[in-house]
């Protein structure tokens, strides 16, 4: 499997989904003018990757996200429903909410994300400027 | 009032449905439980993605209104800054043009500001600038008025439906108002830190150009200039 690498734009943010180290990223600002389109390769991806993936492997998917608009907080939700159900066919995967001490409303979304979850380990990680 | 009431009113339904057991088959209950408890999922993602998106929109609008303030204000006196007074200024010639009512402009202009920067140091020249705007502002009591930031150490006072004589009642009250800050200035003839003022005022018509009347309050400035300073003229439209 290829890994995924799409750079960011203006209003879409960084993808770095590495196959071999299983780290997955998304970062920057995600407001694409068609949330759908921008992120079906994204989701394509993923299913496949999640697919193809044993109960050893240890998968960490990093978010860094500065802003993003409702169309993204929907395919979000999606990512984490599709994570969250390998979890429960007994995945290894964890989700890493990073996000900066200033920015509160990217603290308190990624606490209403974390409230959606049952099985998903979800950390909300608070970084101060270093 | 609950914001999801229809939906909650479905779900109530669905959960009476599933209670009254009118399906036909065991398996066609299970098929619809699935979908119930499916809808009901997405109806709490739903719920929160309009939250997120509240808060989002929250956020932007306090930015909006931050960058509003910021491009309209002069950050070293807290006054209207030029762009703003420009746009404010065309608003209220139009509209005395239409309603045919006075409107009164006043240019004012710290005497000997780059003697005072010379003798004092730009910092306390820039305290000084910080003064003597407070002072003027508070000679400006109608919420209607603009006391706005024109350059360097002028300042510009927009009156609305005001004559020439009530613009130069404000003008004295500006005056008054730096001469009372009492701001040492040795370098000045006065002692201190004064202001000299043109006053211009008239009642527009499509046929003026909205510089005129900004012109005729830096004319008569300039004669307050060549008066010796410390002093207010008055240019009125014939």
């Amino acid at each position: 499997m290829n890994n995924l690498l799409i750079e960011k734009t203006q209003s879409t943010p960084t993808i770095q989904f590495d196959f071999l180290s299983n780290v997955l990223k998304i970062s920057g600002e995600s407001f694409p003018e068609n949330t759908a389109k921008f992120y079906s390769p994204v989701l394509e991806w993923l299913r496949e990757y999640i697919e193809q993936l044993d109960s050893a492997t240890e998968v960490t998917m990093e978010f860094n996200i500065i802003y993003f608009n409702s169309s993204t907080s929907k395919i979000f939700m999606t990512i984490f429903d599709m994570l969250e159900g390998a979890v429960e066919n007994g995945k290894k995967i964890c989700v890493n909410w990073r996000c900066d001490e200033k920015n509160e409303t990217a603290i308190e979304c990624g606490e209403e994300f974390k409230e959606d979850l049952d099985v998903l380990p979800f950390n909300l990680i608070i970084e101060g400027d270093q | 009032m609950n914001l999801y009431f229809k939906e909650d009113e479905v779900c109530k339904e669905a959960e009476k449905l599933l209670l009254d057991d009118i399906f036909s088959s065991p398996a066609d209950k299970e098929h619809y439980l699935v979908l119930f408890k499916e809808y009901r999922k997405l109806l709490k993602q739903m719920r929160r993605m309009v939250k997120m998106s509240d808060l989002m929109q929250n956020e932007l609008k306090i930015l909006s209104h931050k960058l509003e303030q910021m491009s309209s204000i002069d950050s070293l006196t807290g006054l209207f800054n030029r762009r703003y007074f420009n746009e404010v200024y065309q608003k209220e010639w139009l509209s005395a043009c239409r309603s045919q009512v006075s409107l009164a402009a006043l240019m004012l202009d710290i005497d000997n500001f780059k003697k005072y920067n010379d003798t004092y140091g730009h910092l306390r020249g820039d305290k000084c600038l910080q003064a003597v705007a407070e002072a003027v502002r508070k000679a400006v009591k109608r919420p209607r008025d603009m006391v706005a930031r024109y350059g360097g150490e002028e300042f510009v006072i927009i009156l609305t439906e005001t004559d020439a004589s009530g613009a130069f009642y404000i003008a004295e009250q500006a005056q008054n108002n730096v001469r009372q800050l009492k701001i040492e200035h040795t370098a000045s003839s006065f002692q201190i830190v004064s202001v000299s003022i043109g006053v211009a005022a008239m009642i527009p018509s499509s046929e003026n150009h909205p510089e005129e009347l900004l012109n005729m309050a830096d004319e008569a400035l300039y004669r307050s200039k060549s008066n010796g300073r410390s002093s207010i003229s008055l240019h009125t439209k014939e």
